[in-house]
């Protein structure tokens, strides 16, 4: 899911713990994950369990699971991950993830670090969670370049260069060295005009997140000269989750502000945000809101249900693609297209 | 004034509590027709096409009642006990019912949270009572009532035979139709028994469970239901698993196939999906594994608007021939 991975890896290895990375998800993974799960399973799990598979054949013992109370289905994956693996004679032990309460989450770290002291176990946390925020800033700084066919590729190389030594740096000094230079880098990239068309990307934040999945849809859209506006980064939902800012003016309450007038309680998941942040991009001159969701994903069906009137009401087009593991990227292209031609009409009628 | 109430979704669990209340109101109460293909398929024009079965069958009934009613009572049911939720689609189904019809009359939508200490069922009733112009006290008495069938509903239900007759004769009852409920008294002769497992309003729902029920106790299997078992030892049985579904419906077909595999009490499973069903697909698996431990077999039936009737008897006839082998 997005970075998280890296961050993980990082964590863990800071803990002293052997970590096995599975390889970037991809078509591979998810036919693996297809194969062994129910198949009304929304396409998140599919892949987690790929990915699990992966693990417990290079001798993985113990799957570490974030464990909820609801409503959505993602708080009881452990559960069911390991049912389906232990059906299959695979042993494994599942650790629960209590994310909700920092010091039990603290307490958590340092048990699997196995001898770790706390100060060690925060600081891995701590390194993690930096790298984490580094990638999410580079990545918003790509976002405004890559619509320009004369920088993509520049800025393609560079970021790649960034993501490897950031998976490499294993202090902060290391970390704050690559942020000032990547900054530099990006800065002195200047595109000649701005892009016509802006579309934001919204939706389930799994899809949204893992281009494996959403068939690198922000590239696609990227090489038809639109400007992708991505306000779902992994650190920002970490952040309000865990509510490390209580206090910030975050997008998230104020989508959900936003959302009231359509949906008057929380549904749960990002359902309030996807419907909230159309209408936020809507009043700020955005030109088309694409809206991603895995197919049987219930709060996403609701906030689409929903949009279709939202989006009448505040007249922004919007486009609601559901992926699942037989979504194909001749379909998905043709798709966005048409898409982008229809709001390129819109544009120039107005 | 018509209060209309659409016979779908939750309706099946709590249908003594909300009539005898808004009877008790001196409301006029009207419920929509038991499910048609008619009434199917005008939900299937209003919905979006990725929804599941039964809330495309809501937006049937729902559009069904929209011309004969002032109102229509459609709380946001959010929780109903303290540690599960409902599927979100429960939550947003107003909402998605307010987006995508526009002629809809007023709505009574009280927020019935049991999680939070200001929206609990009872407070939930006595709010629609107050949207309806009802003053509090009234309401508070017409609540007892309302829970004092609701709790017989539910011994009636752990005890019968024939749940759509019994679902049919209360609610006859209590729309003054009939004086008297008939009990129903579990038939006893049957050499095996099955568990149906699944929610309420597709295993009740005649038309869109195809008569499960009916074509099973007709081939003389009994069958036993999540609402046979009481609440304490549903809870026993799920406090014994590691994380606890935190949905009713998950929690309802895991800890009582817990019950029946552990008692011995069911001789296979039924489990009654409808595609799309987000909550099920989970449970459905715990289920499928537990069942496996116990070496009990399961049959999974999958329905949605285009299951036909040919298929699931060819499917049911198979499990119980070889169940009986």
């Amino acid at each position: 899911m997005g970075y998280l991975d890296l961050v993980l890896e990082t964590v863990f290895h800071g803990l002293g713990q052997e970590v096995i990375v599975p390889e970037r998800p991809g078509k591979k993974t998810l036919e693996r994950g297809v194969r062994h799960s129910p198949e009304l399973a929304c396409l998140p799990f599919k892949m987690n369990l790929g990915d699990l598979l992966y693990g417990v054949e290079q001798g993985a013992d113990t799957i570490l699971c974030v464990v909820d109370e609801g409503p959505c289905r993602l708080g009881y994956y452990g559960t069911v991950h390991q049912s389906i693996l232990r059906k299959m004679g695979y042993d494994v032990d599942l650790i629960p993830f209590e994310y909700l309460n920092p010091i039990a989450f603290l307490a958590r770290m340092k048990d699997l670090g196995r001898g770790t002291s706390w100060e060690r176990a925060f600081s891995a946390l701590r390194l993690g969670w930096r790298k984490l925020c580094i990638l999410d800033e580079i990545h918003a700084a790509t976002q405004k370049l890559m619509p320009h066919p004369a920088l993509a590729k520049k800025v393609d190389r560079l970021y790649e260069y960034f993501e490897g030594r950031i998976r490499a740096a294993s202090t902060f000094h290391a970390l704050r060295t690559i942020r000032k230079q990547a900054k530099d880098s990006f800065r002195h990239l200047t595109p000649s005009e701005s892009p016509s068309l802006s579309v934001a990307l919204l939706g389930e934040i799994y899809v949204v997140l893992e281009p494996a999945v959403n068939l690198h849809i922000e590239r696609l859209l990227a090489k038809m000269g639109v400007q992708v506006l991505r306000s779902l980064y992994l650190s920002h939902s970490i952040r309000t989750a865990m509510f490390m800012d209580p206090f910030s003016r975050h997008s998230k309450r104020r989508a959900l502000k936003w959302a009231k007038p359509y949906l008057s309680v929380n549904v749960g998941a990002e359902c309030n945000q996807s419907v909230g942040k159309t209408l936020i991009h809507a009043a700020e001159g955005c030109d088309g809101v694409i809206h991603l969701l895995p197919f049987t994903c219930a709060p996403e069906m609701v906030a689409r249900t929903v949009l279709t009137k939202a989006g009448r009401d505040h007249s922004i087009p919007f486009l609601s693609i559901v992926l699942d593991e037989h979504t194909g990227e001749a379909g998905l292209m043709t798709r966005l297209e048409a898409f982008v031609d229809l709001l390129a009409r819109r544009k120039q009628t107005r | 004034m018509r209060l209309g109430i659409p016979r779908a979704l939750m309706y099946f669990r709590f249908f003594p509590t909300w009539l005898t209340f808004f009877r008790e109101l001196d409301v006029d109460v009207w419920v929509s027709p038991k499910t048609t293909k008619g009434l199917l398929e005008q939900g299937l024009s209003r919905a979006l096409d990725d929804v599941c079965l039964p809330i495309k069958l809501g937006f049937g009934h729902v559009i069904e009642l929209c011309g004969q009613c002032d109102a229509i009572f459609l709380p946001r049911l959010i929780c109903v006990e303290r540690d599960a939720y409902l599927c979100p689609k429960f939550t947003g189904f107003t909402d998605m019912i307010r987006a995508s019809i526009p002629e809809l009359p007023d709505l009574i939508d009280p927020i019935v949270n049991e999680k939070s200490w200001r929206h609990k069922n009872d407070q939930a009733l006595i709010r629609a009572g107050r949207m309806l112009g009802k003053g509090k006290r009234r309401a508070l008495k017409a609540l007892e009532k309302a829970q004092e069938n609701q709790i017989a509903f539910e011994r009636d239900m752990r005890s019968t035979g024939d749940p759509i007759a019994t679902i049919d004769a209360w609610e006859a009852h209590l729309l003054g139709r009939k004086k008297e409920i008939a009990s129903f008294p579990q038939k006893l002769d049957s050499t095996h028994t099955i568990a149906v497992l699944g929610h309420s309003y597709t295993i009740y729902d005649e038309y869109i469970s195809m008569g499960l029920l009916k074509k099973l106790s007709q081939s003389g299997v009994r069958t036993v239901r999540p609402d046979s078992i009481d609440r304490p030892s549903l809870e026993k049985f799920l406090s014994t698993l590691d994380q606890k579904p935190f949905w009713t419906s998950g929690k309802e077909a895991v800890g009582s196939s817990l019950y029946y595999l552990s008692k011995k009490k069911a001789d296979g499973f039924i489990y009654v999906v409808s595609f799309e069903c987000g909550p099920d697909s989970m449970s459905r698996e715990v289920v499928d594994y537990q069942a496996g431990l116990y070496e009990i077999p399961m049959l999974s039936l999958v329905l949605d608007e285009h299951t036909a009737e040919a298929g699931v008897v060819t499917r049911l006839q198979a499990f119980l021939d070889m169940l009986r082998r």
